[in-house]
């Protein structure tokens, strides 16, 4: 009987093996990101780009030849009949559990509503709500096609730059598709994080705007745009503030930033509502071409103060006049601090809202303070004088 | 063979706790916001868990009147043996229809995120059949079983509302307490479905011999607290990475939460598959209890055959796979929620009146 038992025992754990549905790595397609265009007869074109196991350099073998990736273009008028597609001229099926990028061109935004063409990424369950999206103004075949320097795929390079976030204020923080879900279901604008192409390599700049009228393109910001929205956002967390000559005498100092933030005071008075930003950035002392400046006595830091409070006020007023007055649609997300400080009036006045948003308000007000100067007080005499 | 005599109260807890906490956590977001329609929408747990407090009362008294006896054995004696069939017929439909819907969710989540190709009638079929296993030992070994899985379950929901806490964004859940009064208590409606499960307590009533009401209710208000608490928390992660506006329209919206927390490179980039594993398990218990508390119905009802436990496993299986696609199965929700009522809070409240009104207990 024990020996039945076993013995049964035994011939079942062949069944536990698990080679059942067996697919080998290399047979599988892991495509790491894809790039999104249209065509001149209004159809839509999608880039898978493939990873290439084979060539990708080990350190046994060295650099092998070839690119490390593949990009297959393939055209339809729907993603998934263009994902299907692939097969009839790859023999490995797409997994898109690893993707890391999505690139969108300015043209398809301009002709396709957003909120349409996302609709697979969001519905499938092997693309995850994570996958940072980017909109690109040149082509987006040139940025998929430049490998990198250090890393081996486009697509990872791209993700990569956008982490960069801490490091200056020139790029937005990534947008994933499941934030843009959410804008797109709260029936907000918002910002896409644009990347573009400089002689030859990939590089993070400015971002597209999508309005919530009609999900469509509106308008590219320019990095000094995107600074300003980085405050309005409360998104700083580093960077630094460059005053050159034009702001200060004595330039160009550079602070560095190791604090920001930014509340919103929302007044409500009759019909009219005021939103005040008010944004204290901690900075320290980072370069400073000045001479003569003394920083063990008091009082060297106040106009290097004042200088960055007016640049970075101008910046910020800079693109909420934009917002305003040329793009007429609110992706700063100004709204939300109206729904949150007074929400019986935004509740009144949610479906008028981008009218409103025109004349609102806002006033800014920027507090820069310096706490640190680094190790030591260089050029501190007036050497040219003596 | 099953061996417990007597439950003690953290078993209770565990028991209690484990069978409301089920596919609840997975789709009462959803429902929950497309009702309320505001991020306050944490206070109607509140409302939700205070109205069970109070129906629990009622188990709490008619299980310490009727000691070491289950509803099926109660009804009966109350209000006699035609009525009390009645009665126990309306339960076991109850216990089937909520197995069956929480077996087909269960199901369709697997097969959505875990088993993409494997037909719905086999992931079903087995999952049922673990069930049955369990329960074919008799009520020690599910109580056993649920003692243990208790701890495992609990950390993956903590585990998950810390990794999640990264994500989340704190003015989702603003603005606070602007909203009336009236949509939060009508959705009590919503959330009482999730507390339901606290009734086993009268299944279980067997293993309940000497515990004073007083100490019964003590013991199912924490419970309830305890799931509630898990349950806020849940709701608030949820609105705070995904906002009200996204919450109505995903389907499994804490599956989908679990799944926006990625380690950068790390081993498991793919945190929900370690969270499923987790969460199966309290949808395993939900199914379990519900399960075996069918089975114990039919046994009671129409003789005890231990071939009743494939009897009541087969119906399950054939009402579970009824329903065409998923939408059909949620418009079901509605009929449910009207069952459970009756099942949950008018039977054992008519019984306990009746018992009251003649003056009856077990010992007299």
């Amino acid at each position: 009987m024990f020996l039945k038992r076993s013995l049964i025992s035994l011939l079942l754990l062949f069944s536990l093996a698990g080679c059942w549905d067996i697919k080998e790595i290399e047979d599988i397609g892991i495509v790491l990101g894809i790039a999104l265009d249209t065509t001149e007869d209004d159809q839509l074109s999608m880039i898978h780009q493939f990873v290439v196991p084979g060539q990708i350099p080990t350190q046994q073998s060295g650099s092998p030849e070839g690119l490390p990736f593949q990009n297959i273009q393939i055209k339809g008028h729907s993603l998934f009949e263009i994902i299907r597609n692939n097969s009839l001229e790859s023999n490995v099926p797409p997994n898109f559990t690893h993707l890391k990028t999505i690139l969108l061109s300015k043209e398809l935004l301009e002709k396709k509503r957003v909120d349409q063409f996302i609709d697979l990424f969001i519905r499938d369950h092997e693309f995850r709500r994570t996958v940072p999206v980017f909109i690109t103004r040149d082509t987006v075949e040139e940025v998929f096609g430049e490998q990198p320097m250090k890393e081996l795929f486009p697509s990872i390079q791209i993700k990569e730059l956008s982490e960069n976030h801490y490091l200056n204020n020139l790029t937005l923080k990534s947008l994933t598709i499941g934030e843009m879900s959410q804008y797109i279901s709260e029936e907000k604008s918002f910002l896409i994080p644009g990347v573009g192409l400089k002689e030859g390599k990939v590089i993070s700049q400015g971002a597209g705007i999508v309005s919530s009228e009609d999900f469509r393109y509106q308008g590219w910001l320019t990095e000094e745009e995107v600074e300003g929205v980085r405050y309005i956002n409360n998104s700083v967390e580093g960077g630094y503030i460059d005053l050159s000559e034009d702001h200060i005498e004595q330039g160009p100092v550079v602070l560095e930033i190791n604090g920001s933030n930014t509340s919103y005071h929302v007044d409500h008075s009759g019909e009219t509502v005021q939103l005040h930003l008010k944004v204290s950035i901690e900075t320290s002392l980072a370069e400073d071409w000045a001479i003569g400046r003394d920083v063990y006595t008091k009082g060297w830091k106040e106009d290097l103060e004042e200088a960055a409070n007016k640049n970075i006020k101008k910046k910020i007023e800079n693109v909420i006049e934009a917002a305003q007055t040329e793009y007429e649609t609110d992706f700063l997300n100004l709204s939300q601090w109206i729904h949150i400080n007074e929400p019986d009036y935004f509740k009144k006045h949610e479906a008028e809202w981008d009218e409103l948003f025109t004349d609102l308000d806002v006033k800014v007000s920027v507090q820069t303070k310096i706490t640190e100067f680094g190790t030591q007080n260089f050029n501190a005499n007036e050497v040219g004088d003596s | 063979m099953s061996d417990a005599k007597q439950l003690t109260a953290l078993q209770i807890i565990v028991l209690t706790t484990s069978t409301m906490i089920g596919i609840g956590i997975i789709l009462m977001p959803r429902d929950l916001a497309r009702h309320v329609d505001t991020p306050d929408l944490w206070i109607s747990i509140i409302f939700g868990a205070i109205f069970m407090c109070i129906v629990s009362i009622i188990y709490a008294f008619l299980s310490s009147r009727y000691p070491g006896l289950s509803i099926f054995d109660i009804s009966p004696i109350i209000v006699g043996k035609w009525f009390g069939f009645i009665f126990n017929f309306c339960f076991v439909i109850y216990c089937l229809i909520i197995s069956a819907y929480i077996l087909r969710v269960t199901a369709v989540i697997i097969k959505n995120y875990l088993l993409d190709t494997t037909p719905l009638y086999v992931i079903a079929g087995t999952f049922l059949m673990v069930s049955l296993y369990l329960i074919a030992n008799g009520a020690g070994d599910v109580v056993r079983f649920f003692q243990l899985y208790f701890p495992i379950m609990m950390f993956m929901f903590i585990v998950l509302a810390l990794l999640s806490t990264k994500d989340i964004n704190i003015q989702n859940t603003r603005p606070m307490f602007e909203t009336d009064i009236l949509p939060l208590i009508t959705g009590v409606k919503i959330t009482l479905f999730s507390f339901v499960g606290i009734e086993f307590l009268l299944v279980f009533g067997t293993l309940i011999k000497k515990k004073s009401a007083k100490n019964l209710m003590y013991t199912l208000w924490t419970s309830l607290g305890l799931t509630s608490m898990l349950y806020i928390l849940f709701i608030i992660i949820s609105i705070g990475v995904l906002g009200v506006e996204e919450l109505k329209e995903i389907a499994f919206p804490t599956i989908e939460m679990a799944k926006s927390i990625e380690f950068q490179g790390f081993f498991f980039e793919r945190f929900e598959l370690i969270f499923l594993f987790g969460w199966l398990i309290t949808a395993f218990t939900s199914l379990t209890a519900y399960y075996f508390s069918m089975t114990t119905g039919m046994k009671k009802m129409f003789g005890g055959s231990r071939f009743m436990i494939w009897i009541s496993g087969t119906i399950i299986y054939v009402l579970t796979l009824y329903p065409e696609g998923l939408t059909d199965v949620f418009h079901y929700s509605q009929l449910i929620q009207i069952i459970s009522a009756i099942a949950v809070i008018a039977i054992p409240g008519i019984l306990l009146l009746v018992s009251l009104l003649r003056r009856q207990t077990y010992v007299s």
